[in-house]
């Protein structure tokens, strides 16, 4: 069991310095005319030579890589020419949560974090027979006699299940997509900009009904990078102070074949340790996150969160959405940059640096006024991990 | 052997599922039981979760049950199901409380969360019989 008071003694002495972002929008155009601007190494170095511009940083003053995606910290380390005494590899969250404990622990001082992916140009299947990992992860071995073949189905049957278990209606989920190519709208680096009514959700085809075409993630190719330093190193930057103020993480695997832990309780017995971890060790509660961010591949990860973190009471967050909202102007702004339905399918990457801009108060037309605090949540993947953002302003 | 069957299929030989397709060539849903502790399991692994026995033997289950939640297919991930969508998948919990994935068959207007389902074993190839659900019209 976590212990807060250790966990929280790794909780706002690391900084956020620098994000990076490649161009997501112009390069889904030129991947659509068949062009391929790079590979996801490539995608990667461009992220990370932003992230180090924008923390007015060299690659010198790196001793630490995480690296996420299907990219390798060694060969990552060896195209920017560096030598981490510190270097790994994970998803988005836990990258974050590994650079501030080799930083914390004394490992490293400056942490690069880096993403990149060229998953549409390279037809990466995240369903059908060649899906990725489909000879590794047992779910995917085990279902697929049965035509059970894709991720979306997965949340396909989680989503109804909850709709049966607690009345979600299709145009009280819509609202996600709907709120979320809102914020993409005005956010001149998303891939789609246009935006949707709800009228336009409920008519787009089922892909895994319940599921619409807008429930699903945007696959296109980008890169993301973050650099990570000590809050006193972070002091003598070119940026507003934005520290790593909270970390939760809780598994969830028991079961996962059969996808209990989706199906029976929604991941709500990990959102709830999460929920104390996160909370006990940035000092608030979810009334004062101003700025939500929540890994979307598919749009109902918003509800299952909400509720798991207590923005709402488990069962209303179809109400919450129609009624309190999570687009521009709403109660908790969500996925503020279009998120994974409609910005960048950065496998939860994208969403760090949005929560960074947000907390700086330099996210342009999308900005939320007076964030303080900044929270992502994923639960994906056989965990629930959630960090928190802190603007020092 | 060559087969026109064009969709994904089971390990038969794999060294935890084994039993279980040996039994559905016969007609016969089953599930793992604990030695020890008694514990059913299913799908197959090789020590019970419960209290990390290496002992275990396989029981016949229940063949009825109800849908605990189910996809509707619009679109084939896979080419094999092209000319079947839109298509039904499921997880079933049977009356032994174990969950089991499969297809369903009978009136697309009849299934629904709850909906009470029964197993049939569609031998696909000589080698593998799939257990799918049939839930009453």
């Amino acid at each position: 069991m976590a212990d807060l008071r250790r966990l929280s003694a790794l909780c706002g002495e690391v900084a956020v310095v620098g994000v990076g972002e490649t161009d997501y929008g112009t390069d889904y155009v030129r991947t659509r005319r068949g062009e391929k601007p790079y590979d996801s190494y490539g995608y990667a170095a461009l992220a990370l030579n932003r992230a180090l511009a924008d923390a007015g940083l060299t690659k010198d003053d790196l001793d630490g890589l995480i690296v996420g995606g299907p990219i390798a910290y060694e060969r990552m380390a060896e195209i920017a020419g560096i030598e981490p005494g510190w270097s790994g590899s994970g998803d988005a969250p836990t990258s974050v949560t590994q650079a501030v404990m080799a930083i914390t622990a004394g490992f490293a001082e400056t942490v690069a974090i880096v993403y990149g992916n060229d998953q549409r140009t390279a037809g990466t299947a995240y369903g059908g027979p060649q899906a990725m990992g489909g000879e590794a992860i047992l779910s995917y071995v085990y279902f697929a006699p049965w035509g059970m073949t894709s991720q979306g189905a997965l949340y396909a049957m989680m989503t109804r299940r909850y709709m049966e278990v607690h009345g979600l209606e299709p145009h009280e989920l819509g609202q996600v997509a709907v709120a979320q190519r809102a914020f993409a709208a005005l956010n001149p680096n998303a891939v789609m900009r246009s935006p949707i009514d709800i009228d336009d959700y409920l008519g787009a085809r089922y892909i895994a009904e319940p599921l619409r075409l807008y429930d699903y993630c945007l696959i296109n190719d980008g890169g993301v990078a973050m650099i990570l330093t000590t809050r006193d190193r972070a002091r003598r930057g070119p940026n507003p102070l934005v520290t790593v103020a909270g970390l939760g993480r809780a598994d969830e695997n028991i079961g996962a074949t059969t996808l209990r832990p989706r199906l029976v309780t929604f991941y709500h017995e990990g959102h709830a340790k999460v929920r104390e971890q996160v909370y006990g060790t940035a000092g608030i509660g979810p009334g004062e996150v101003d700025v939500l961010g929540v890994y979307d591949s598919f749009s109902c990860h918003v509800p299952y969160a909400l509720e798991g973190m207590g923005f709402c009471e488990i069962g209303d967050a179809g109400k919450f959405l129609v009624e309190k909202g999570v687009g521009p102007g709403g109660a908790i702004p969500t996925n503020t940059s279009g998120g994974h339905l409609s910005e960048s399918y950065m496998q939860g990457w994208n969403h760090q640096p949005e929560l960074v801009r947000q907390a700086r108060g330099t996210a342009g037309e999308r900005q939320v006024p007076d964030v303080r605090h900044t929270q992502f949540v994923s639960d994906v993947a056989g965990n629930v991990i959630s960090v928190v953002y802190r603007s020092e302003r | 052997m060559t087969t026109t069957y064009d969709k994904p299929l089971p390990d038969v030989d794999d060294p935890d599922m084994g039993p279980f397709w040996a039994a559905t060539r016969q007609g016969r849903l089953t599930a793992q039981r604990c030695a020890d502790c008694t514990t059913l399991r299913f799908p197959a692994t090789p020590v019970c979760g419960t209290c990390l026995s290496e002992d275990t033997g396989w029981v016949d289950v229940s063949g009825t049950g109800t849908i605990w939640s189910y996809a509707v297919y619009h679109r084939a991930f896979h080419p094999g199901f092209r000319g079947e969508l839109p298509y039904v998948v499921a997880i079933v919990e049977n009356t032994d409380g174990l969950h089991y994935t499969g297809r369903v068959f009978g009136p697309r207007s009849a299934v629904a969360v709850g909906a009470p389902v029964s197993v049939r074993f569609d031998a696909v190839t000589p080698q593998v019989s799939l257990p799918s659900w049939v839930v009453a019209g």
